[in-house]
């Protein structure tokens, strides 16, 4: 007998299986063979393994399910795998609400979530039947990589899930979820999905930092390689949470957002919050921030707009620790699910850099394949020019962001705030691009160029300035009399160009821009004409010519 | 309001004329205030029968923050009814008077018959409560003449010593009284002006001590010495022993009028030491020379404030007080957790402590409430109060000292609303009565049919109600702005919840919406009320309240870690405790002395050095699968040194104590982690998501034992206490009368060691507090705090408290340019520069302007600091690269690196010292 137990001595033990069994008949040997079997994958390595789990503070993956969902999952694909416990992965679908939605969890507990051709053949099952059913798809993943005992069984896995879900990629929306520890193929598997959400205390990678010190030599924590810190600011993550939880209640949220497929719409809610009210907000954020001290130059954090126009004021922000000078998010207006693009001056004035147009791209390119309307609010100085920028290929990931925006074919509108210029302008949803209505703000300032512009519009003039300057200094005026009247006349130029040239006039009468819209009725305004054009729109997959680009 | 059936009616809903008389339908209220009580204000004017009602947002409320909108609007039933005017109150004086007049205009063109202005600043502002009578519309609080008589402090005091109500005795001119004390009268202090040759006439209007004011402020200017310091070193005497005759025990404090920083002060606690301290005081304060102005504060030193209060309610011809609460709980002049006292609770807890020293000073705080409500009732009569007002007093022992009256309805109203209801009753039928439970609708109804209401009986509803302030603070109480809300738990049976609206989700979707907590006003963000039947039970609710509230999200601090600690560490002393109003400050450093510990304690360290001690295979097995059942709650109630201490106060005493610096427990170990589990709110219950409760494995873990020890007593008979159990499982005696088989309790001994295993890792728990000296931190037999000279100390409090929020540390020493473009100093080229040399910033201020494509980017100081040296020194214009150096800077915490290894040895030496 052991010197411990953890057992209560007084409660009637039960007798050890096989005896019992023994005296059991065939049919009753068999439904317990069968209520064993059925409770096997539940019980994933035993407590031993859930206790380690455990003890990272992170949840087994019986667990995150229940916090997805209070409804019992349905499970597929039980007993998979040669020990019969489902291969370390769980796949089964989920009632959310009252959407039905795919979901496949690594149970870390077993080999440590690792991939064989099993794990992989049920991954695969589970993410085509996503596509076929046209369910959203949640992926939860926790897996150390292939199983290497599986030898090459464990690569083929991998191949085949890669290529479900790369099928399934346009058709139905999914959501990757970061838990644990993830390397190699458990890091590009995720990434192939729609959405990544990473919690801090997890890692995922190409290696870890094990070989990267073997490799390479060089030494390096796993958070500094894959945390969430670093892949949130590459961008390879969407969102990032302080834990597994929130992680879980974050995918539900953007769920909320999602349609099922890109057969249909993104759920529809007909809002509480009048369409026409007038945005008192919208007028008084305009007026302190133009007639400010910095008057039309200063910055402002375009949100603050942003939820004064969104129903409720309700938005959500995606990859917002990067790139802040573009800002991502979805929204509703008027009940319709919309996905707005909109230029930060708040941060680096608002400018189109090669971060700014990655996540531009990509968010319209979802919008686009899911049919959900766009709204684009745009107050740009331009793309960043500068050595950097070129050096990292400004002019492909601008181009990028541009035909994304030309391919695009879901009702979209823009809104021009204030700075439109130059290419920035031309790129950013103008009519030309194909967008359904461009309206601005009489605050606009829509240019060739910038107020640099002066120096080629009074070509003449300043030429003049600088004439009559060398003149006065000829006539032995003193040098500081003379440049204060050079400089008296610059600036009258300078407030002339503003006065003449910085307004949305010229875009007016050429018919860049459809109208003007009053700060205030914003909301109004654009809602109205998102009910009219969605009224127009059917909802259907992507078809027609594939692009040389992406 | 209620009926008499306890119907919850509005007033035209009734079956009585009478009643139906009180209709409140043609109000039409503006509220002009934000904050938890505007929310209130519209769910009471819903309930209570106001036809409509508005609302008036400043602008600064949703423009300056995302996420900020006023949460009150979402699903408001008046949305034409939403106005805006740029600031409530404004600036100066011209402005104020600017934003009167629109807030009038609005009111007035949108046809609002009355305006409430919540607890803001403007609801007891004279001016403005003036005006708006003056245009016709009512205010719904007290007439401008209270606020006129009971807002400013000093002409209150007066009013007070007419009336004989209690104020703190002393005197402010103790010069005069000096110079009457020679000259006697009027041609006394003629006759000395004459020898001075000052020019002096008597001005008969004033009062004898205002001419001897008059004519020493001559004398000053005039460089002539008509008082010595030697008359005033009588005098000091003579009004310091008319204080002393009342307040033996106390000592007097002499405050020279100029002075300040604790200059030319001096404490004095004998007629001995009067003679030195007024000479002291003006030494210091350097007016010896003759005709100098002297004059100085003489009053008495109270050194245990508690700041009490009572809420009052009239109508201009009769007055009521509704008991007191006690507000001593504050920090950075925010109060914290206010707790209701009441006549009624009083004599309940006088009855319960017959016989104990308690019930003694029960009984002296019986007495001074009782004081402290006729005389409120006094004052507010001779002010003639026609609303709701607060008299607001300060108390020591048995003595009371009326400070002020707040006028207009206070945060914590409905610490009141919890133990009164108000109960009018017809004159002319006693059988025709209605109820009122809030002061808010009290108010509604005084605005409107205020003289025709008959004095209101106050009829007790539960013996005691408590508020807790929910305030976006860090764990040493700053605030702490910035932080977003991403759900926030539904309030749950016996919680009054007011949150703004915070908790009203998305009326379309019912999802939570963010809420940024900008801060832009104060940091409250809701107040949580509950009550009971004793205090006992009311803390204990707020204390349940607060461990099953859960809010979640981003960069979010609040003060729930710091309530809940708070609330436990009382009821685990004594519920009716009495603290002054530093004590906030002297528990604070208590809990930083555990977390300078605890910050330390690496629970993961202590765990392998006991597996290592374990000895044999199998016991390091056990001894592994009980990890997470020990490990875990330990790990999250160190990590939080508020929980921490509320769970040392409440079960210290209880689940152990400390004999001869040893830590004995006083119950199964098993208990006292089913307890942490509990406190942590971890307790397995089916609502919980997974990850919030006491996992599977660890909970089988405690339900086998917790049936173990109790089958033990059924089986054996043997019912004892876990103590005489654990010996004679030591001393292996199977016990009597009803033996064990023998090989049934060899098995049970294997259970005990197996449950026993490892549990005296608890034991860390009380060895910090008592090393940290917390536990030293109590409650005396007469409910006042007991505190250790350590909690005490003003620097080593200062220390602990910033222990427990350390600020961002810096180990740079420049501010650099965070992207290329033109620099500015200025926000234009006639503004100042932003910051110069020499000054101070904070964290966030801005500091400097980049200038990238015509767009001014404002660059916000990394930490806190000084600028030692602008590198950009008249550089407006220029053109600066990503990376430059644009300040020399000293930040105010600078980082002191700690070597791993040091860290890393002092971290081992603890756990060797908690194990051992």
């Amino acid at each position: 007998m052991e010197n411990y137990s953890l057992q209560n001595p007084f409660s009637t033990s039960k007798a050890p299986l096989n005896e019992q069994s023994n005296a059991l008949g065939i049919y009753e040997s068999s439904i317990q063979m069968g209520q064993e079997l059925l409770k096997k994958p539940f019980e994933g390595g035993g407590v031993d393994r859930i206790m380690v789990q455990h003890s990272k503070n992170r949840m087994t993956v019986w667990e995150r399910i229940k916090v997805l969902t209070e409804k019992e999952p349905n499970i597929y694909f039980q007993n998979w795998g040669s020990n019969l416990d489902g291969a370390s992965i769980v796949t089964g679908i989920l009632k959310i609400g009252n959407r039905d939605v795919a979901v496949y969890g690594h149970d870390f507990t077993l080999r440590a979530g690792s991939m064989d051709a099993t794990n992989g053949s049920k991954l695969a099952r589970l993410i085509t039947m996503a596509g076929e059913h046209r369910i959203p798809l949640i992926g939860m993943n926790d897996s150390a990589g292939a199983y290497v005992p599986a030898g090459v069984g464990g690569l083929d896995g991998y191949s085949e899930a890669f290529t479900a879900l790369r099928r399934i990629s346009g058709v139905v929306p999914s959501i990757m979820l970061m838990f644990g520890f993830n390397a190699g193929g458990g890091a590009y598997l995720p990434r192939q999905g729609s959405f990544m959400i990473q919690c801090d205390n997890t890692f995922f990678g190409l290696t870890g930092p094990g070989v990267v010190k073997s490799v390479l030599g060089e030494d390096i924590s796993a958070d500094d390689l894959g945390g969430p810190k670093v892949h949130s600011q590459s961008g390879v993550v969407d969102f990032v949470t302080s834990d597994e939880y929130v992680s879980l209640k974050r995918a539900l949220r953007l769920l909320a957002y999602l349609p099922d497929n890109n057969h249909s719409f993104a759920p529809y809610t007909p809002t509480s919050d009048p369409l026409d009210r007038f945005t008192y907000e919208e007028e008084i954020l305009f007026r302190k921030t133009f007639n400010s001290l910095t008057g039309m130059n200063t910055p402002f954090e375009i949100t603050l707009f942003l939820q004064q126009i969104t129903d409720n004021g309700a938005f959500l922000e995606l990859q917002s620790n990067r790139s802040r000078n573009l800002v991502t998010a979805f929204g509703r207006l008027g009940g319709h699910v919309v996905g707005f693009v909109a230029n930060n001056s708040a941060v680096n004035s608002g400018q189109i850099d090669i971060g700014a147009a990655r996540k531009g791209t990509r968010f319209v390119r979802f919008c686009n394949l899911y049919n959900i309307p766009m709204i684009f609010l745009e107050d740009t100085t331009g793309f960043l020019p500068g050595k950097e920028q070129e050096q990292g290929g400004i002019v492909q990931e601008g181009r990028k962001l541009l035909d994304s925006i030309i391919d695009l074919r879901t009702p979209r509108i823009t809104l021009i705030i204030r700075n439109a210029f130059g290419g920035a302008y031309a790129t950013f949803n103008s009519y030309f691009t194909g967008s359904d209505v461009v309206y601005t703000l009489p605050t606009a300032r829509i240019a060739v160029m910038g107020p640099a512009g002066k120096d080629y519009v009074y070509k003449k003039e300043i030429q003049k300035l600088n004439h009559s300057y060398q003149e006065n200094l000829g006539k032995g005026m003193s040098e500081t009399e003379a440049k204060a009247i050079l400089n008296q006349g610059l600036a009258t130029l300078s407030q002339n160009y503003e006065r003449e040239l910085m307004n949305p006039k010229e875009a007016l009468s050429l018919g860049s821009v459809s109208s003007v819209v009053m700060p205030g009725t914003s909301r109004k305004i654009l809602g109205r004409s998102l009910s009219y054009l969605m009224s127009k729109y059917k909802p259907s997959p992507m078809s027609g010519v594939q692009r040389e680009f992406e | 309001m209620l009926s008499k059936y306890g119907q919850s009616l509005m007033f035209h809903e009734s079956d009585s004329s009478w009643i139906r008389s009180f209709d409140l339908r043609t109000i039409k209220c503006l509220i002009v205030c934000r904050g938890p009580v505007r929310k209130e204000a519209m769910d009471i004017f819903d309930q209570i029968g106001i036809q409509e009602y508005g609302i008036l947002l400043s602008e600064k409320d949703s423009v300056v923050y995302p996420m900020t909108l006023a949460p009150e609007l979402r699903g408001f039933r008046f949305k034409q009814n939403i106005h805006r005017v740029e600031d409530y109150m404004g600036a100066g004086q011209e402005e104020k008077i600017k934003r009167i007049k629109e807030i009038i205009k609005i009111a007035q063109d949108h046809q609002y018959t009355h305006i409430f202005a919540g607890y803001g600043f403007m609801a007891e502002d004279v001016e403005f409560i003036e005006a708006i009578e003056n245009s016709g519309i009512t205010f719904m609080g007290p007439h401008s003449r209270v606020a006129k008589q009971a807002g400013a402090k000093d002409e209150a005091k007066k009013i007070a010593r007419k009336l004989e109500v209690s104020v703190t005795p002393g005197v402010d001119n103790v010069s005069a009284l000096a110079l009457l004390e020679k000259c006697q009268d009027e041609s006394g202090l003629k006759k000395i002006a004459t020898e001075h040759s000052l020019n002096f006439t008597y001005d008969s209007n004033l009062s004898l001590e205002d001419n001897a004011e008059r004519l020493l402020l001559k004398s000053y200017a005039a460089a002539q010495e008509l008082v010595t310091i030697e008359d005033l070193q009588k005098a000091a005497l003579v009004q310091s022993n008319t204080i002393w005759n009342n307040f033996p025990n106390n000592r007097i404090r002499f405050k020279y009028i100029g002075g300040g920083g604790g200059k030319g002060q001096r404490v004095v606690k004998s007629p001995e030491e009067v003679k030195d301290a007024v000479m002291e005081i003006l030494a210091e304060s350097k007016v010896l020379s003759p005709g100098s102005n002297r004059n100085f504060l003489i009053e008495l030193n109270i050194e245990n404030t508690r700041h009490n209060e009572i809420q009052l309610i009239g109508n201009g011809d009769w007055v009521l007080a509704l008991g007191g609460r006690d507000c001593s709980l504050q920090m950075h002049e925010q109060k914290l957790l206010e707790l209701s006292c009441t006549q009624e609770l009083l004599q309940a807890e006088i009855e319960k402590a017959k016989g104990s020293p308690r019930e003694a000073v029960l009984k002296a705080d019986l007495k001074v409430l009782s004081e402290m409500e006729s005389q409120s009732e006094i004052f507010g009569n001779a002010v003639g109060l026609d609303s709701v007002s607060t008299f607001e007093s300060i108390v020591e022992g048995e003595n009371h000292f009326f400070m002020e009256m707040n006028t207009r309805i206070q945060v914590e109203h409905r610490v009141t609303e919890m133990v009164y209801k108000l109960k009018f009753t017809n004159p002319d039928d006693e059988d025709d009565y209605f109820y009122v439970e809030s002061l808010v609708e009290a108010m509604a109804l005084l605005s409107l049919h205020g003289k025709r209401l008959p004095k209101p009986e106050r009829t007790p509803r539960n013996l005691s109600g408590g508020e807790v302030r929910i305030n976006a603070t860090n764990q040493s109480l700053q605030p702490h702005a910035g932080g977003i809300i991403h759900s926030w738990s539904e309030p749950i049976e016996h919680e009054i919840r007011d949150d703004q609206g915070i908790g009203t989700s998305d009326p379309d979707t019912n999802l939570f919406i963010h809420y940024r907590l900008a801060g832009a006003y104060d940091s409250n963000i809701a107040l949580l009320v509950s009550y009971g039947d004793s205090r006992q039970q009311n803390l204990e609710r707020l204390a349940h309240i607060l461990k099953v509230t859960v809010l979640r999200g981003e960069d979010l601090q609040t003060n729930l870690g710091v309530h809940y600690g708070l609330i436990n560490w009382i009821l685990g002393k004594d519920p009716m405790f009495k603290p002054n109003t530093r004590f906030m400050t002297s528990y604070l450093a208590a809990v930083g002395a555990l977390e300078e510990i605890a910050k330390d304690v690496d629970i993961d360290l202590i765990w392998h050095k006991m597996l290592k001690n374990a000895g044999d295979r199998e016991t390091k097995k056990y001894l592994q699968h009980k990890y997470t059942l020990l490990t875990r709650p330990l790990k999250l109630i160190l990590a939080d040194p508020h929980k921490l201490a509320g769970f040392l106060g409440r079960y210290d005493q209880v689940s152990w104590k400390i004999v001869s610096n040893k830590v004995v427990l006083l119950e199964n170990p098993l208990e006292i982690l089913n307890k942490l589990y509990s406190y942590l709110n971890l307790e397995a219950t089916t609502e919980k998501d997974p990850c919030f409760k006491i996992w599977d494995h660890d909970l089988e873990i405690l339900q086998n034992a917790e049936a173990f020890y109790q089958d033990l007593i059924t089986h054996t008979g043997h019912n004892v206490p876990y103590a005489t159990w654990e010996r004679a499982f030591a001393e292996d005696k199977n016990p009597q009368p009803k033996k064990l088989p023998q090989q049934l309790w060899e098995q049970c001994k294997a259970a005990h060691r197996g449950f026993q295993l490892g549990n005296e890792i608890i034991k860390i728990l009380p060895k910090i507090g008592k090393k940290s000296e917390f536990l030293k931190l109590g409650i005396n037999d007469t409910l006042d705090a007991v505190i250790p000279n350590r909690f005490k100390d003003p620097e080593e409090m200062t220390a602990l408290i910033k222990g427990l929020n350390p600020p961002p540390k810096a180990n740079f020493d420049e501010v650099v340019a965070p992207m290329g473009g033109m620099f500015y100093s200025r926000e234009a080229p006639d503004s100042p520069p932003m910051i110069q040399e020499g000054d101070h910033f904070e964290a966030g201020q801005p500091l400097f302007i980049i200038e990238v494509m015509k767009m001014f980017n404002k660059v916000s100081a990394p930490c806190s600091g000084k600028v030692i040296k602008v590198l950009m020194e008249n550089a407006d214009g220029k053109i600066i690269t990503k990376g430059q150096a644009i300040f020399k800077i000293e930040p105010d915490e600078i980082i002191q690196e700690e070597s791993e290894e040091t860290k890393q040895s002092r971290r081992k030496e603890l756990a060797l010292e908690l194990i051992g």
